[in-house]
């Protein structure tokens, strides 16, 4: 056999040094053409570029008639649950990088309430924990609990209800775990606006998989009292009347996936381009 | 029979290209190589996660179980149990709130340990625990900047920032920014205090300005007996609006009074301290009280004396302690001291 070979390898020397030249050429077009459609490569990309600020990507919602029907009394996203990236850079540099979902007073400013998931440096960010923040007379950040490693690729739901007079709450469901958090009373906190999206700050080592935000829904009726279950998107039948222009430092890169239809779906990714 | 010949086709090894194998080849490794280029980019954290196509609805987690607040890997003392006020300062000293996008310095205004519900009652905002539940708070100066919504890009800033921990695991649970850093945190009423904190500070009951010496009204100003005081404890504290009392033995402040404490701070418009349940209270002066006067002062049960800045005052309180301590920041509202307890043999 292997004499047969070493015939037909010196009879066909010249086909195969030029198969060889030829396998070599379309590999490396292969190879550059990859490296262009996959946006650089897996080396996370510089980060934010304000250190003393934040990045978004984010989607935001603020016009009574143009965004809502009418005033909102609790939003819900369903988001990835996905590990966030922050190695050794980030731990250094104390940064961190957050998926949330935003209820807040008419243009977007204080008080404003959120729930979501983040990892950050000072947790020596090998862990993603579920969060909520509220800035009212203190500015507070809650970390609830870590975000199991099982639940990663499951969605996540959140939600944020506002009771007229009475309490605003927000609630966090994954496959292992729910929970609510009652923030109470707080006062002249009249929600008009909502915001989802991402958050980065950090220039180096922060980094997220592309997250997908199952979005657009909230609830223009007030309650009466909290809903101590599980969010469910059926609690948020209306949708927003319109899509809006995404928000997008890049990085954190976001994008709308779907826009027709109900749901409708975004996308953010860090700190390279989604697809 | 015609012998039928047939031209012997070559043998191509399976490890030599053939044109057909040569492009299947090359689209394989294009391929190979447009997956890995893929910005799995928290491949880097060790943590590779596919993106997941979205389903047609959100999945039900109406029957999970209801989770509970076991915050944040925080301060982890040495000896793997709860963490000391030490352990706390120092994790506190090296670790900037997380919320926090600037890299400065901070200082330790405050080490405290509250209850949850004092805690809450300080901060207007709930922590989702147990009213019970032990907690270690901790009040930073600095320069701080915190995230807010997409329109506050610049971030919210602050002078004074804070952390939570849990007293038993060190887990951190909380942090952020108080609103007004240099007055009152709390949202409530700015006093107008009676006295100029900028002002020389004035000693009461002291009748010179040699803070070595007894004071005048020192009941007892025959030669005293020879003391041994012995520092079991102190640190910082601060009083506000809110913030009221405080339990010098324990090293605990409430928003209430609680059965053990020692010492009451009323703010408004004459800001002054008073001894509470079965603590007694002297108004030293400027200086250091040597251990000699410890026992032999005129203290007084009820009644209040005013709060100057670092003007030091001495206690004696509930848990058979003497307390000493200094105004050391007298602003509108918030009052800061440090503090010591001794005992004396």
């Amino acid at each position: 056999m292997f004499a047969g070979l070493r015939a037909w390898s010196a009879a066909h020397q010249g086909t195969q040094r030029r198969d060889i030249t030829l396998l070599t050429l379309v590999a490396t077009v292969a190879v550059l053409l990859a490296c262009s459609l996959g946006g650089g490569g897996t080396t996370a990309t510089t980060g934010c570029a304000k250190p003393t600020s934040g990045c978004y990507a984010v989607q935001q919602y603020y016009a009574l008639g143009k965004d809502f029907t009418a005033t909102p009394h609790g939003v819900y996203d369903a988001i990835d649950l996905d590990a966030l990236g922050c190695d050794a850079n980030c731990v250094s540099e104390k940064g961190y990088i957050a998926n949330y979902l935003m209820l807040t007073s008419t243009n977007l400013a204080a008080p404003w309430m959120q729930v979501g998931y983040r990892a950050t440096g000072f947790q020596n960010g090998n862990t993603v924990y579920y969060t909520a923040f509220y800035d009212g007379s203190t500015l507070a950040f809650h970390d609830f609990a870590p975000v199991p490693s099982a639940d990663y690729t499951s969605e996540g739901q959140f939600a944020i209800n506002a009771v007229t007079g009475s309490d605003f709450y927000v609630r966090y469901a994954g496959p292992s775990a729910w929970n609510i958090f009652d923030y109470g009373k707080l006062a002249s906190f009249t929600p008009g606006a909502a915001e989802f999206g991402e958050i980065l700050h950090g220039t180096k080592g922060e980094s997220a998989a592309i997250e997908w935000y199952q979005t657009g829904n909230y609830t223009d009726v007030d309650q009466g009292s909290i809903h101590n279950a599980p969010p469910t998107l059926a609690e948020f039948p209306k949708n927003l009347i319109v899509v809006e222009p995404v928000l997008a430092d890049n990085p954190p890169y976001g994008k709308w996936i779907t826009i027709e239809g109900s749901p409708v779906w975004f996308e953010t990714a860090c700190c390279s381009a989604p697809l | 029979m015609q012998k039928r010949t047939r031209t012997p086709a070559p043998v191509v090894p399976r490890w030599l290209p053939s044109p057909l194998r040569l492009v299947t080849l090359a689209l394989a490794l294009a391929f190979v190589v447009f997956a890995l280029s893929r910005p799995h980019t928290a491949d880097a954290a060790g943590l590779a996660t596919a993106p997941p196509q979205p389903p047609a609805t959100p999945p039900s987690y109406a029957n999970v179980p209801q989770g509970s607040i076991v915050g944040a890997k925080g301060v982890q003392a040495p000896n793997g149990g709860p963490p000391s006020q030490d352990d706390v300062s120092r994790f506190a000293q090296s670790n900037n709130p997380p919320g926090n996008m600037l890299k400065g310095k901070s200082s330790i205004i405050a080490v405290l340990k509250l209850t949850s519900g004092d805690l809450s009652g300080l901060l207007h905002t709930p922590t989702g625990l147990p009213d019970a539940t032990p907690l270690w708070f901790v009040e930073l100066g600095g320069q701080f900047v915190f995230p807010g919504s997409s329109s506050q890009h610049d971030g919210i800033r602050f002078t004074t920032a804070f952390e939570v921990f849990l007293a038993d695991t060190g887990n951190e649970i909380m942090d952020g920014g108080l609103a007004q850093p240099t007055g009152n945190p709390t949202g409530g009423p700015t006093p107008t205090p009676t006295t100029n904190p900028n002002a020389t500070p004035t000693p009461a009951g002291v009748p010179t300005a040699t803070p070595t010496q007894p004071p005048a009204n020192n009941p007892t100003p025959t030669p005293q007996p020879q003391h041994t005081c012995t520092k079991v404890g102190g640190s910082a504290a601060r009083f506000n609006s809110d913030i009221r009392y405080f339990d010098f033995d324990a090293g605990l402040q409430h928003t209430v009074l609680q059965a053990s404490d020692d010492l009451h701070y009323t703010s408004g418009q004459a800001n002054t301290f008073g001894p509470v349940n079965n603590a007694t209270i002297f108004d030293w002066g400027s200086g250091s009280p040597p251990c000699s006067q410890f026992l032999s002062v005129a203290y007084q049960g009820g009644g209040t004396v005013p709060v100057k800045l670092n003007e030091t005052y001495m206690m004696r309180t509930n848990g058979a302690h003497i307390a000493v301590f200094t105004v050391t920041n007298y602003s509108t509202d918030t009052i800061a001291i440090t503090w010591a307890i001794y005992t004396v043999s």
